[in-house]
């Protein structure tokens, strides 16, 4: 008997909890930027202030007549490390900012929010382990169970076709022998047919819950019902496809919303996480079998009584909030809400062109990188590019995080991860203005620029990310040339010199076209 | 945690610095969130790999943990790390590094210890699992090292960390995806 709750029996309790987790995200995720604007005079009488800010935002003159505008810049500190090329942020409250307000950054032990320590935690209570663990293991039994089903039914389907065939056959001439013994792949078919068929029915009647119909019944139901022309028979015309134990039954119109993983368990498998994951919360403790129901109160009690023993601070919180060079960039150059400490000169970096030298790709290896203002600074720079693309879709309303799960660069979401899967994989190519200037480059002829315009490598990114159904957008950038820059923002030998460059003008120069492709078989007549 | 890498990974971080990245961010990630034990670093082929697995049941494997935007593992690199697998014998593994957080059991023995009055609940579970383990230790005293599959770990600069498997030749993928 399963122990684990299915989303069948456990329904209406399933919604509940998955509304209730959707406003309780709402509530926390509700800023979209770290940046809070508060039209009221007195942050501490928020709901006092209700009715007034209501008509701020729709008459925002009334709001400056006699109340200003604040705008709260919260400051978060991270520190850059050179090793992973990425800022680290350690201080709790910023940690808690920056992913609350806008998903920017990834826990570095953890899928997306830094959840390590709670996780630990929970596993050293004990109860929850075995919970996530058993529900896993019969996930991948239903997943098992499925492949052996699908092999069944389509050698069965075969088989069904091959029958018909050889019976219409012997109908119209008289050597159906010959027909049987030129098949020897028939034969084994059938040994194996009725070997898998064996297997099948035990299996059957083992599962109670089985996600497929018994293949035998339901072939039979069709050569009696329906008349099957031998001419057009294929290994396909009986197939009947078990459905996978996990798949969407809606078929798009209610896209799989991902149930976010609660704060403290996600579990560490597929994506796919629905109501079964939640093993930490109350609602989820309802089990459909009531003789379990007795014995997970008393858990639940003795987990209460070693709740109040247990002493959190005894797993000391090795994670940290990991923001990559364009996430900083945006934050600190773009917002003003991150402020950068290097560790090597232990001193913070003023935002402004020393911070920008600093994450500009090096050209050295890392350990030998000192910190210089003086680093030359190429327009067709990696990291300038690629962060061309995070600004531009971050500046319109995006959530921007990495795409390198489904091999593209970037992947948008409209409200955040916790809400839905991203619709959107962005591919980023860059387009240099002047071609001559991309061979001298030492980007110019690098795999990651020139891969980029092969038919191959966008086949590939079009296949993964159609079987996800996201819509795959490639992202042109344009290059400028460096000829175009005035010289007297340029170095000596050419390179341009982050000091003298206004870092909004340089943004400006860059120019950005997006086209969403999508596969078309012009033999499948679809949209 | 402090930025500071650990040292026994120094010399490491210093002698490859286009895995240096990489081999930091798999490091804390297998350790401390996937939860491989028996984890130790080795220099094959001329690349630096992890070798380690997650169960004491399962064989040792090889990690090589490469930053993304790379091109320097060519088949010619592969080829000289299978073979250089080929012959490594489980005696020449160096030892594994000391755990950088404590394991479960660990913090679970350091609550016994303190709470040694009140935890029955606690105290039981533990033997339990302490006497599982011992079986399992005298039982499965021999560790394999799987010389035909080596992984490889994607590493970006966000901390994502994605790991694919490399068989050698055309390998049908089997059903249930090993830890």
């Amino acid at each position: 008997m399963p122990s684990t709750p299915s989303l069948q029996n456990n329904s209406n309790n399933g919604k509940n909890a998955a509304r209730l987790r959707n406003q309780a995200n709402q509530k926390k995720y509700s800023n979209p930027l770290p940046i809070l604007i508060n039209s009221s005079n007195s942050s501490d009488k928020n709901s006092s202030t209700l009715k007034s800010s209501i008509i701020n935002s729709y008459i925002p003159s009334f709001s400056n007549l006699n109340k200003k505008e604040i705008i709260n810049l919260p400051n978060c500190i991270g520190t850059f490390d050179n090793i992973t090329r990425s800022i680290w942020i350690e201080d709790e409250k910023s940690k808690l900012i920056l992913f609350n307000r806008g998903f920017f950054g990834k826990g570095n032990l953890s899928r997306s929010e830094p959840s390590w320590k709670q996780r630990k935690l929970d596993l050293l209570k004990g109860g929850s382990t075995l919970a996530a663990e058993q529900m896993r293991e019969a996930r991948r039994q239903a997943r098992k169970q499925f492949k052996i089903d699908r092999a069944a039914a389509m050698l069965n389907a075969a088989k069904q076709a091959e029958a018909i065939l050889t019976s219409s056959t012997k109908a119209s001439t008289s050597t159906d022998l010959n027909n049987f013994s030129s098949s020897p792949l028939s034969q084994d078919n059938l040994e194996e047919y009725i070997g898998e068929e064996g297997e099948l029915e035990i299996d059957d009647q083992r599962r109670s819950n089985s996600p497929t119909p018994s293949t035998s019944t339901t072939i039979t139901a069709t050569t009696e019902d329906t008349i099957i022309d031998p001419m057009k028979l294929t290994a396909q015309t009986f197939l009947i496809r078990p459905t996978r134990p996990d798949s969407n039954r809606n078929r798009g119109k209610k896209a799989f919303r991902r149930r976010p993983p609660p704060s403290q368990v996600p579990l560490p498998t597929t994506t796919e996480s629905t109501s079964l994951t939640s093993n930490s919360t109350a609602i989820s403790q309802l089990p459909p079998i009531v003789p379990l129901t007795a014995s997970k109160e008393e858990e639940e009690e003795e987990e209460e009584e070693e709740e109040d023993l247990f002493d959190e601070s005894l797993v000391e919180d090795m994670e940290h909030l990991q923001l990559s060079l364009e996430e900083a960039l945006f934050l600190s150059l773009g917002l003003g809400v991150l402020k950068v400490f290097d560790p090597i000169s232990q001193t913070y970096i003023p935002n402004g062109p020393s911070l920008l030298s600093l994450l500009l790709t090096p050209s050295t290896s890392p350990f030998s990188n000192t910190l210089s203002t003086k680093t030359p600074m190429l327009p067709d720079d990696p990291l300038l590019v690629s962060y061309i693309a995070y600004h531009h879709f971050r500046s319109l309303g995006w959530v921007v995080k990495d795409g390198i799960k489904f091999c593209c660069d970037w992947l948008l979401y409209r409200k955040g991860p916790a809400f839905s899967h991203s619709a959107f994989a962005c591919i980023v190519i860059p387009v240099y203005e002047d071609l001559e200037e991309k061979e001298i480059s030492p980007y110019g002829n690098q795999d990651w620029y020139e891969e980029k315009l092969s038919w191959k490598w966008i086949n590939t990114i079009m296949r993964v990310n159609a079987l996800v159904q996201k819509t795959v957008i490639a992202v042109y950038v344009t290059i400028p040339s460096l000829k175009s820059f005035d010289s007297s923002l340029k170095f000596e030998n050419g390179y341009l010199n982050p000091e003298k460059i206004d870092f909004k003008k340089l943004l400006q120069r860059y120019t950005v076209r997006e086209v969403s492709l999508t596969r078309f078989g012009p033999s499948r007549r679809r949209d | 945690m402090s930025i500071s890498p650990p040292s026994f990974l120094l010399p490491y971080l210093e002698k490859y610095p286009i895995q240096a990245g990489a081999l930091l961010t798999t490091i804390y990630d297998l350790t401390l969130s996937v939860g491989w034990i028996d984890t130790r670093i080795m220099e094959l082929g001329g690349w630096v790999v992890l070798i380690g697995h997650k169960n004491k049941s399962d064989p040792l494997r090889a990690i090589i943990p490469i930053p993304i935007h790379t091109t320097c593992l060519k088949p010619s690199s592969l080829k000289s790390i299978f073979n250089q697998l080929k012959i490594t014998l489980i005696n020449d593994l160096p030892k594994p590094f000391e755990n950088l957080s404590p394991t479960i059991n660990d913090l679970k023995n350091q609550i016994i210890q303190k709470n040694s009055s009140q935890s029955n609940l606690i105290k039981n579970d533990d033997d339990n699992i302490s006497e599982k383990q011992n079986q399992k230790e005298e039982e499965e005293d021999e560790i394999i090292l799987d010389k035909e599959t080596i992984y490889t770990s994607i590493v970006t600069p966000d901390s994502t960390v994605v790991y694919y498997k490399i068989s050698k030749g055309i390998k049908k993928p089997s059903d249930i995806p090993d830890e």
